[in-house]
């Protein structure tokens, strides 16, 4: 098991409402190579979810065992570094360094953590997705799609042991969407990677080996 | 390196945010760069010439002429390399034709000067004036004299000084003084003659204030500071505890010309702190909103694995590669300040100062301007360690929960801006004391003008109740807006503040020293009237119908005890009967002898503030009581005298003793005979004594006819031009209050930066509104209105405040210094209101008519360019 969700609980402070239960005794795994699908209705639970295991918030209760280690016992720069090695994410805004480029964007989690061979890895990642020609190009000079390409290649260019993977393509309009949604599901396949996807969108949620529902906090 | 990289990307990305936040940094910093390079600067000239300026190694002085003996018991402590020269120095009356001034006499032997040259400009040496009557003097002075009638000037010219009983001629002109004492500070200009001339000229007599030098130059390789020890010792045991001679060397000239600029160059420093930190709050304001647009790209940079310490490194370089460039900046702006400042102190600094920035002061810059970068911004950047990527997965910009931990790191964030704060404001005023006063008056001008200014942006929820369109949105934004408000205004406040207080002191001031006639300020002082000539005097005066006030004996003597305790004329503290620190020991701040007087009834100019008046029955010799003083209360609180003390004096040779009855406050810009110490009636009378007084009720056009007559007849009488002393002082003042101003402009500048930086963070972070304002069919007109309007507001409101503070600062100034003299400024009040109310509406146009021109498409296509705050 390359993930391990055991009896999650997270809720929330709500000013005038009280205490809200996002998240109830949420348990499930997650195989090496085995891509998930989490949908559900909007507050049901399952940005938070995700960033539960994106290691971003730290739950009330319960753990998140990421290859053997877990997360919420972790203090802040562990799990900095941990995440930084572990997991990639990808967002529904595409959240790209605005000042560097294509290529530079790609290659920042590889300085981050000081590896070597940095030029060549990111020549193949670029490669991957297709961006050769745009690779100087800044964010603002690209596309949506090609936004959401440099952050996939971003997310995967550390060869994470888990990707993470919130509404890939909300973002873009259909067509774009279809031809980012190919590229990342060719690319998960090709690598082997472990997937979890937040998405409320079905045709995207299908095209995982497994699709999970949150109701309200509790995963049916 | 990485984040260096990342960090100088960001930089040179945002260009506008770089370029402000440099800009406001270095205007902030030039100030106070280029008063502490002046000030090294003048140091560095002082220590490298302090030979040349005393002209010797080491000078004994006295107000008599120095006996044999105490020339042999010097010459035998200084050794037998060494090299003597003497000087003799009074003021008195020189009248050239009928045009009598008064001058300083500067009777010089051939050695003089041991050190230094006169640098004379024509014929012959200075050597020949010791056995012909002939003056060396500036062209300034013979102009003043009327004796400057060209270039053939020199023996063969034969024009006629008259000094005393004597005739002089004008021998050559000297281009620098070898003297060279602060001339601005002069009561009047130099004439240098041959000291054996001094015969025949009847000036020396009885009680005239003359001064007697003996300069030496030492042999190489002496301990002149042993040695100066040494020689006060051997004098002071020759005179039993009671030295009559002053034995001093270039560590006290040192001091005394270091007094007098870090006088000058302390209230300039003070003003450059509060630019400093007004420029300091604006940068906060700035990094703030530069630090909420980058608060996203941080979290991404956490999400992929940046710790929050790399993140704050990530900031943290830019904050200090800013702060370099901006301290570079201020240096290259200090470049152009540094030069003004000889012309703003002509006079009163050394000529021919070099001035330089030193690696030193550029160090300082560079310190300052990294150091001060991050002091000013730590209450924006702690800001950063609440920053989690969770923001980037639920799109709220919340730094997560306020925890007691997170809330006491905010509150100490601003401990080393406080600290240092109070450490560059003690540094620049030379004096814990008084860093600390100025800390404390600007911190409670500060909270006054914050709690003004948060009840004015309060109160514009109120205003914002209108129908006006333009009136509505404006108030409404400085209310919803209100810290970008409130800093806007207290950076405004400060500088104005500033720029209203000095002339409001200056009027106080110049009032004071310019009061009209009707107030019985003098025309003219006259010193050193003999006793003999007191009553042929009073009836010269009576035939010239001039109004003689005043005449005042005057007897010098020494203090010898305080309560049976030896006195030894070094300033005590209040109180602890101990000497201040650094004046132990130093013979420069002795007072050996002091002129003593009696009077039937105070002056108009004097108070009683402690005790009681003198009694009016003259002192019984045979009596065996002390007789009565009374005491000038500066002058008490200076040797930490007070009411029932017993005082012992020698008066010309005579012990006497006397109670301390009173306490005098005294207004000495009357320019009336006043005195430290008042004897009761009959202690003085038989004194050999001379006499002071005061001429005042003379016509301008009889001034020069009663002067030159005075000379004629009495040419040992000194008459003291206070029209022309008062215009010395004004002087003084002036260039006082223009170094100041010229600081205070600075403040002005830094706050303009920050006004100019709030109105572009305001109109773009207000685009939208603007644009769905344009959509909604408002023009032009009403979309500048309400930026003039906003911005109007804060610049008008902030001056008032500042005006009315100043007017309370002001004439709490004038009370305690001015005997409550105080006029109100209204043209430069109402001139500080328009003006500021005028650039701050200037400034945010200009700041925001990028955004008032944008098109209304961007409400569609969202596009905002961060770079652009």
């Amino acid at each position: 098991m390359i993930l391990e969700i055991k009896d999650l609980c997270k809720s929330f402070h709500a000013p005038r409402s009280g205490t809200i239960e996002v998240l109830k005794q949420v348990s499930f795994g997650l195989l090496p190579g085995e891509t998930n699908a989490i949908t559900g209705q909007s507050g049901s639970g399952k940005t938070t979810l995700l960033s539960l295991i994106a290691g971003l918030d730290t739950p009330d209760s319960g753990a998140v065992i990421l290859d053997g280690e877990n997360l919420c016992a972790m203090d802040e720069n562990r799990l900095s570094r941990y995440r930084a090695t572990k997991i990639g994410i990808i967002f529904q805004q595409f959240h790209l360094m605005p000042h560097l480029s294509a290529r530079e964007n790609i290659s920042l989690p590889l300085e981050i953590l000081k590896q070597d061979r940095i030029g060549p890895r990111t020549d193949v990642m670029l490669e991957k997705v297709g961006l050769q020609d745009r690779q100087h190009h800044l964010p603002g000079q690209l596309s949506g799609g090609e936004c959401q390409r440099v952050a996939i290649a971003r997310a995967l260019i550390i060869k994470p042991a888990l990707l993470l993977a919130d509404e890939p393509t909300g973002n873009l309009d259909m067509e774009t969407g279809e031809i980012v949604a190919r590229l990342f599901f060719d690319l998960v396949e090709k690598e082997k990677k472990s997937l979890i996807l937040v998405t409320h969108n079905p045709g995207l949620a299908n095209q995982c080996r497994k699709i999970r529902t949150l109701d309200r906090g509790r995963l049916l | 390196m990485l984040w260096i990289r990342l960090g100088v990307r960001e930089l040179i990305k945002n260009r506008g945010f770089s370029l402000f936040f440099i800009l406001n940094l270095s205007i902030g910093l030039a100030g106070f760069i280029a008063i502490h390079s002046f000030g090294r600067s003048l140091n560095r000239h002082l220590e490298d010439n302090l030979k040349e300026i005393l002209t010797a190694d080491l000078v004994l002085s006295a107000n008599t002429d120095l006996t044999p003996g105490e020339l042999h018991l010097a010459d035998q402590v200084l050794g037998p390399d060494t090299t003597r020269a003497r000087l003799i120095s009074f003021y008195t009356m020189v009248k050239a034709g009928e045009n009598a001034r008064l001058i300083k006499v500067m009777a010089i032997d051939d050695p003089y000067p041991l050190y230094g040259e006169f640098a004379l400009e024509g014929r012959g040496g200075k050597q020949e004036i010791q056995e012909w009557p002939g003056v060396l003097l500036t062209r300034d002075t013979a102009h003043a004299l009327g004796v400057d009638k060209g270039d053939d000037v020199g023996t063969d010219a034969k024009m006629p000084l008259v000094l005393g009983r004597k005739t002089f001629y004008v021998h050559d002109f000297f281009q620098e003084d070898p003297d060279r004492s602060l001339t601005a500070l002069e009561l009047a200009p130099k004439i240098y003659m041959g000291i054996k001339q001094l015969e025949g000229t009847g000036l020396m007599g009885f009680g005239s204030r003359i001064r007697y030098y003996y300069y030496y130059r030492l042999g190489p390789g002496v301990d002149v500071p042993a040695l100066t020890g040494t020689l006060r010792r051997a004098f002071d045991e020759k005179h039993q505890g009671q030295p009559r001679i002053n034995v001093y060397d270039t560590r006290d000239v040192n001091q005394r010309l270091g007094r007098v600029t870090r006088y000058f160059t302390g209230y300039m420093g003070l003003v450059s702190v509060v630019a400093l930190f007004l420029a300091g709050i604006a940068t906060a304001y700035l990094f703030r909103g530069y630090l909420n647009l980058k608060q996203r790209e941080m979290a991404v940079l956490m999400s992929i694995g940046a710790t929050q310490w790399e993140t704050a490194l990530y900031m943290g370089c830019q904050l200090i590669l800013l702060g370099s460039l901006a301290a570079v900046l201020a240096v290259m702006i200090s470049l152009f300040l540094v030069p003004v400042f000889p012309f703003i102190f002509k006079g009163l600094i050394p000529d021919h100062l070099s001035l330089h920035l030193d690696p030193a002061t550029i160090g300082l810059a560079v310190g300052m301007g990294m150091a001060g970068s991050l002091v000013f911004c730590l209450p924006v950047f702690v800001r950063i360690f609440g920053v989690k990527p969770l923001i980037l997965l639920r799109g709220s910009r919340e730094g997560g929960q306020r925890t007691l931990g997170r809330v006491l790191g905010q509150v100490m964030s601003f401990l080393p801006g406080v600290l240092a704060f109070s450490l560059v404001s003690v540094f620049v005023a030379g004096s814990v004391k008084n860093g600390m006063v100025f800390v404390a008056g600007f911190a409670l001008a500060l909270a006054f003008l914050g709690g003004m200014g948060w009840l004015i942006f309060s109160g514009c929820a109120y205003l914002s109740v209108t129908r006006n369109l333009v009136m509505k949105i404006a108030f409404r934004n400085l209310f919803r807006n209100k810290w970008s408000s409130l800093s806007c205004f207290v950076t405004i406040a400060m500088g104005a503040f500033l720029i209203s207080i000095i002339p409001q002191i200056q009027k106080g001031l110049q009032t004071e020293i310019m009061r009209p006639e009707g107030l019985k300020i003098p025309v003219f002082f006259l010193v050193d009237i003999q006793e003999e000539q007191k009553n042929p005097f009073i009836e010269f005066m009576a035939r010239k119908d001039a109004d003689l006030i005043n005449l005042s004996p005057m007897v010098r003597g020494r203090i010898l005890t305080v309560n049976q305790k030896p006195f030894d004329g070094e300033n005590l503290s209040q109180g602890s009967g101990r000497p201040r620190s650094g004046q132990r020991g130093r013979g420069r701040g002795k007072r050996l002898e002091f002129n003593f007087s009696y009077r039937k009834s105070l002056d108009d100019s004097e108070t009683i503030v402690q005790g009681r008046a003198l009694s009016e029955t003259p002192w019984d010799f045979e009596a065996f009581v002390p007789f009565e003083i009374s005491v000038e209360a500066s002058f008490a609180e200076r040797y930490g005298l007070s009411l029932g003390d017993i005082m012992g004096f020698d008066v010309q040779g005579i012990p006497m003793e006397g109670r301390v009855v009173n306490l005098r406050k005294v207004r000495w810009n009357s320019f009336q005979p006043n005195f430290f110490l008042l004897f009761q009636d009959g202690v003085l009378n038989d004194a050999p004594k001379t006499y002071l007084a005061a001429i005042s009720q003379v016509a301008q056009e009889a001034r020069q006819d009663l002067k030159n007559a005075i000379v004629n007849a009495f040419p040992n009488i000194s008459v003291i031009d206070v029209t022309r002393m008062a215009g010395t002082l004004l002087t003084i003042t002036d260039r006082l209050s223009l170094s100041i101003r010229f600081m205070a402009w600075l403040a002005i500048a830094a706050g303009l930066v920050s006004i100019f930086s709030i109105a572009r963070h305001g109109a773009w972070k207000n685009a939208n509104q603007v644009n769905l304002l344009k959509v909604l069919g408002a023009d032009f007109n009403v979309i500048q209105g309400i930026t003039l309007l906003e911005f109007g507001f804060i610049g008008f409101t902030a001056a008032l405040f500042a005006v009315l503070l100043s007017l309370v600062f002001s004439r709490a100034v004038s009370w305690y210094l001015f005997d409550s003299l105080w006029e109100f400024d209204l043209l430069g009040s109402l001139v500080i209101l328009l003006l500021t109310t005028g650039i701050c509406m200037a400034t945010a146009f200009m700041a925001s008519r990028k955004v008032m021109n944008t098109k209304p498409v961007t409400l569609f296509s969202n596009t905002f360019d961060p770079g652009e705050i």
